[in-house]
């Protein structure tokens, strides 16, 4: 009889040192023509997702310059599967709100509130519960963007619906600066944190040092609760002289282990062209930054995040949902990435 | 000028004068309607369309890219014309059932192969090309596809607007496009346009690659002659462009602009959005014609002198009508530059008057006439005879009559085409009119059949068409009107006018306005342009005016003057009468003016005043008869107690006849008349007696006209007051007049020398300080000061006048 009692003391002892967390896990869908792809949806079916996080489009200025419009908005070819909940998201361009004043941001609300309501119906969905706002704002576009989504709530056809918004590290840290959104809650994207543009073997998609400065001390505390963003994407930096020069989007990972090609250099993930290619727009000498994510980083992300994020229950979003994306990680180990909250 | 001055007033005034005057060029330059006509902002003689009819988008005008934005040829037209041979149908059914069917037809249409003709609308059983397609399955199956393509191709520009394009639909359509291509055995008329289809699909779904490639594989391939090639090659040339293929992209546009006339403009359009170099172009060139077409490009889109790209048209292709409308844009060009009038709205401010720019146009002109000479004695150019009349024209635009005389004695006009003899008969007219000079031995009746047939070809431009409501003064497709009002305005009355022919320059003026045979409406002013009133109200004395009297009431003639009279005699006679009543009033021959007025309809509404921004709510109404001592604020007379033209002119008549026979009071009388003729200045209350028009920069503009003697300088008021001063002994009443002098004296001080004074202004030399000194030296302060000091008036007038007060206070 002793050691039942035991082992009870020893579980709950462990279960004291850590919140049972209950993550649900989804995905962003960031491509701009919907299709049904047999792998996505089985990623989609397996993990059990209850919503997916859409792209609707992205607001910036009109090529005249004279408004704000939707660019490159999604078109349904299929629609988007039954027992999944459709998340619209839209994508705001910071500038956008250096130069929209406060009238014609109440305008443009309205009208995204339209397009929003359109293309769900357009997904095949009668209706939506969260739209999601996407925007990396400033100390100088706060305000401006802080009432924009006031504006949002206000919409009568947004009122029974939730506004969400998307939160990035430095907007945890500098919390007086950036201020807090008006929303209930908001989506951590825990990736995209370092500098893109610096010449290193720095992974900016994602960098536990850049987390720990950002979010150790500061997460907890976050007054809004959260949901959590992770990376599944890779791509490659260029570097022309050490100059930043661009991401390569037709360079294929294959070609970086070709030894004709690409020399590895010491440092992590770099690594140089030995000959000119142009059909990727590249030169001989070009350094490539191979920037990915393997299952260790997302475990260790995970352990981190379980430690200090203060939710409970939470919506755990991959980035992003696409088939050559999916094939890098098997499905198990994304369950284990899930089950490390 | 305002009397009541202080400190900050200063400042006002210094700002508002230099205001007034910068802003006063262009206000004055767009007083009369706001936007320039891009089709009649320069002296236009030689008419764009006079080598032909084929590339009139691309007419000359600076103000427009295209001259007119509408195609030569019809795309519908020519698409149902191939289908009706095709079919042999009615070209009209094909049209209708393919180009004007509704929404809802469309639908029955993109359907036609899956039913019987039968079950059809009685309106489409009824069309041949409807009937045809029944009995031809392959065609109907290609039209019901081409049907069913529109909704996708045409989709909607706004932004906001959520529904996509349905690109995937159109990759689809494309593809099954394709397949039909494969089943169309032997037929190359339907093979072609599913393969246009296809690539139409392909280009707007963005997939560009392979809309070349259908192109490539079974449209250059296809044996059939048709317009649809060309349209497919506007696509090919289109899909280059985005493929990053520039150049190239342009060079192909250029082949689509030679060959298909009705897709030339958007062709003409995409090379010059491309924007490439010429070189880059010339390098695909193939063949002379190819060379020929860049070079055309070039040329109709340059609005600058380019004889080069004439040159190497002529050099290429000297066949070509091209040839011509190019010349034709040089000689537009030119007259732009050099010739000067009323008409030419940057000529009138633009340096092109200066000396050295003169000589380079002078010697551009010389070069296109060279060109035009070649043209004709080569007789490489359909229409030689075009060159000849060219260089005939330019050498009367350089002042050289014999020597155009010459050229034109050089064609043989009964063989002209009916274009190029309009433009023959026009520089005819030209080169006569200019020997209206003095001393010169040209009977000026020489004129008359051209001016008469002149007026014929315009009566015509301006017939009104069924339900025009409107007069239409612009100036597109007028050009006949236009050469006729340049000609009576800007070389018939000048040419008077330098022989002191006032009347018949006036008169011209009017001729030149009177667009239509036809005139709704008769009064006077209303069928004149603003350049004609202008110079109508405020030019003409009454000598000129009973000249004019005579010509209008004498029995028309048929020579030049019965010609010109003619316009005038048309018109209602009351305006003209107010008119020649005014000019005695502003001469002040009284009694003159009351015999015209007399003979002016009772009914007539004689000219008044009124505030501009208030219209008619804002009559003023003249309140000549009192003192004053301030300008400002006026002090308007009403409705019923007001004066008018005609109770001013009795009124001052009897003060004119009373100091001569009431010799105790002329002192008081002369100073009644003073007043009265002060107040008929622009800083006064009744200006409306004696001018037609008041602005707010009068004061800065120096005086040009007789009657501005008393509107703009109260000279006679001054005379008048001086002649009361010295008749009075009322000590009272010389301080008045000592005064009223010193405003009048005022009124002589204008900022410098319209348009100079912005520049003096700025280059200092006379300065704002200089200005106010000038006032502030006001002889008449001095004198007021010293003699007048204890008269009862001065006290008044220090109380009331600022600008006094301050003289006072600077002594």
């Amino acid at each position: 009889m002793r050691l039942p009692i035991l082992l009870t003391l020893i579980c709950a002892l462990f279960s004291g040192c850590k919140t049972e967390k209950k993550p649900h896990p989804t995905f962003y869908y960031w491509k701009t023509v919907y299709s049904q792809n047999k792998t996505e949806q089985q990623y989609l079916e397996k993990m059990q997702s209850r919503s997916l996080y859409v792209r609707m489009m992205d607001i910036d200025l009109s090529p005249d310059g004279q408004q704000a419009i939707p660019i490159s908005p999604i078109t349904f070819k299929e629609s988007v599967p039954q027992q999944v909940n459709i998340i619209p998201v839209v994508y705001i361009v910071n500038n956008i709100l250096n130069v929209t004043d406060s009238t014609a941001l109440k305008t443009l609300a309205s009208k995204i509130a339209v397009f929003v309501q359109a293309k769900v119906q357009q997904a095949g969905k009668k209706d939506y519960q969260e739209l999601q706002i996407d925007c990396d704002w400033t100390k100088t576009t706060k305000d401006r963007y802080f009432y924009f989504l006031e504006q949002l709530k206000k919409l009568p056809q947004l009122r029974n619906k939730e506004i969400t918004a998307t939160l990035r590290l430095h907007q945890v840290k500098n919390i007086e600066s950036s201020g807090i959104p008006p929303v209930k809650k908001v989506m951590l994207m825990c990736y995209n944190m370092g500098n893109l543009r610096k010449y290193g073997p720095q992974n900016s998609i994602l960098d536990q040092a850049e987390m720990d400065l950002y979010l150790k001390d500061h997460l907890k505390n976050y007054p809004l609760a959260l949901d959590v963003a992770l990376p599944l994407f890779k791509w490659a930096v260029i570097f022309r002289n050490k100059q930043y020069a661009g991401i390569s989007k037709r360079l294929q990972p294959n070609q970086l282990q070709d030894k004709n090609m690409f020399k590895k250099l010491e440092q992590p993930l770099l690594y140089q062209l030995l000959v000119d290619l142009p059909q990727a727009g590249l030169k001989k000498n070009d350094i490539v930054r191979w920037e990915h994510i393997t299952t260790k980083q997302l475990l260790q992300t995970a352990d981190f995040l379980s430690a200090y994020l203060p939710s409970t229950e939470f919506n755990l979003t991959f980035y992003h949902l696409d088939e050559q994306l999916l094939n890098d990680f098997k499905y198990d180990d994304l369950q284990k990435v899930i089950h490390r909250f | 000028m305002i009397l009541n001055m202080t400190t900050c007033k200063k400042l006002f005034i210094g700002f508002s004068t230099f205001f007034t005057v910068f802003f006063a060029e262009i206000a004055i330059n767009l007083a009369c309607g706001g936007e320039v006509d891009p089709y009649d902002y320069y002296i236009n003689y030689f008419h764009s369309d006079v080598s032909g009819d084929e590339y009139s988008p691309f007419f000359f005008t600076q103000l427009s890219f295209l001259y007119g934005d509408k195609d030569t040829h019809s795309e519908s037209d020519i698409n149902s014309e191939e289908w009706a041979k095709y079919l042999q149908v009615k070209k009209e059914d094909v049209e209708k059932a393919m180009y004007r069917s509704n929404d809802a037809t469309n639908l029955i249409l993109s359907k036609l192969d899956q039913q019987p003709i039968s079950s059809l609308p009685d309106s489409l059983q009824q069309n041949t090309f409807i009937q045809a397609l029944g009995k031809n399955k392959k065609a109907a199956q290609y039209f019901s596809f081409a049907k069913s393509c529109e909704p996708l191709a045409n989709s909607s520009s706004d932004y906001w607007n959520p529904a996509p394009r349905d690109t995937a639909g159109m990759i689809s359509a494309a593809k099954e496009a394709l397949d039909l291509v494969s089943s169309s055995h032997g037929d190359a008329f339907i093979k072609l346009r599913y393969a246009y289809q296809s690539a139409r699909m392909y280009h707007y779904a963005a997939q560009y690659q392979e809309c070349r490639n259908v192109y490539d594989k079974l449209i250059k391939t296809n044996k059939t002659s048709s317009a649809v090639k060309g349209w497919s090659m506007a696509l090919y040339a289109g899909a280059t462009r985005r493929l990053g293929m520039r150049s190239e992209s342009a060079y192909l546009f250029s082949k689509v602009f030679e060959s298909n006339p009705e897709r030339r403009i958007l062709a003409y359009r995409n090379y010059y959005n491309i924007s490439p170099s010429t070189d880059s172009v010339l390098r695909f060139a193939k063949n002379n014609t190819e060379r020929a077409t860049i070079w055309a490009i070039e040329g109709f889109g340059n609005p600058a002198k380019d004889l080069k790209s004439l040159e190497e048209v002529y050099k290429n292709d000297p066949k070509s009508p091209i040839n011509g409308a190019l010349l034709v844009r040089e000689i537009n060009k030119l007259e732009g530059n050099i010739l000067n009038g009323s008409s030419n709205y940057y000529y009138y401010n633009s340096p092109n008057n200066a000396d050295s720019v003169k000589r380079v146009n002078l010697k551009h002109l010389t070069l296109v006439k060279n060109f035009a000479l070649k043209l004709a004695g080569e007789k490489k150019y359909s229409q030689p005879e075009l060159g000849t009349l060219t260089a005939a024209y330019l050498s009367w635009m350089e002042n050289k009559g014999a020597e155009a005389s010459s050229y034109l004695s050089k064609l043989d006009f009964p063989k002209l085409p009916e274009r190029l003899k309009d433009q023959y008969r026009i520089t005819d007219l030209l080169i006569k009119a200019d020997q209206i000079k003095k001393g010169s031995s040209f009977n000026p009746n020489d004129l008359l059949p051209g001016l008469k047939w002149l007026d014929q070809k315009r009566f015509e431009e301006n017939k009104p068409k069924p339900g025009q409501t409107y007069d239409d003064w612009g100036g597109y497709n007028k050009a006949f009107s236009l050469s006729a009002r340049n000609l009576y305005q800007d070389v018939l009355a000048p040419a008077y006018l330098k022989m002191g022919d006032t009347a018949r320059a006036a008169m011209a003026m009017v001729k030149g306005d009177i667009r239509s045979s036809n005139l709704k409406n008769k009064d006077l002013f209303s069928n004149m342009g603003s350049t004609t009133i202008g110079y109508w109200q405020e030019a003409l004395s009454p000598t000129t005016l009973l000249s004019i009297e005579k010509y209008r009431t004498t029995p028309p003639q048929d020579n030049l003057d019965g010609l010109l009279a003619g316009s005038i005699r048309q018109l209602n006679q009351d305006d003209f009468y107010e008119l020649l009543g005014t000019s005695y009033l502003r001469t002040h021959h009284y009694k003159n003016a009351l015999a015209w007025f007399q003979k002016i309809n009772p009914k007539h509404q004689y000219f008044s005043a009124s505030n501009w921004y208030e219209g008619d709510e804002g009559r003023l109404y003249p309140n000549a008869f009192i003192e004053t001592i301030r300008d400002y604020p006026k002090q308007n007379g009403s409705k019923t107690g007001g004066l008018n033209k005609k109770t001013f002119a009795m009124e001052m008549l009897r003060l004119q006849k009373l100091v001569t026979s009431d010799p105790k009071n002329a002192a008081a009388n002369y100073y009644k008349m003073a007043n009265a003729l002060y107040q008929t200045g622009y800083f006064g209350n009744s200006w409306g007696l004696i001018s037609y028009s008041w602005s707010s920069y009068d004061n800065v503009v120096p005086p040009k006209y007789d009657y501005e003697k008393d509107y703009k300088q109260a000279l006679t008021a001054r005379r008048l007051y001086l002649k009361a001063r010295i008749l009075t002994t009322d000590q009272n009443l010389k301080a008045k007049c000592t005064f009223m002098l010193a405003k009048c004296a005022q009124k002589m001080i204008i900022p410098g020398k319209y348009p100079d004074y912005l520049y003096t202004y700025l280059n200092g030399k006379i300065t704002y300080k200089d200005y106010l000194d000038a006032n502030l030296a006001n002889p008449y302060y001095k004198e007021f000061s010293a003699k007048y000091a204890k008269t009862p008036f001065y006290q008044i007038a220090q109380g009331e006048c600022s600008y006094f007060r301050e003289f006072i206070n600077r002594n």
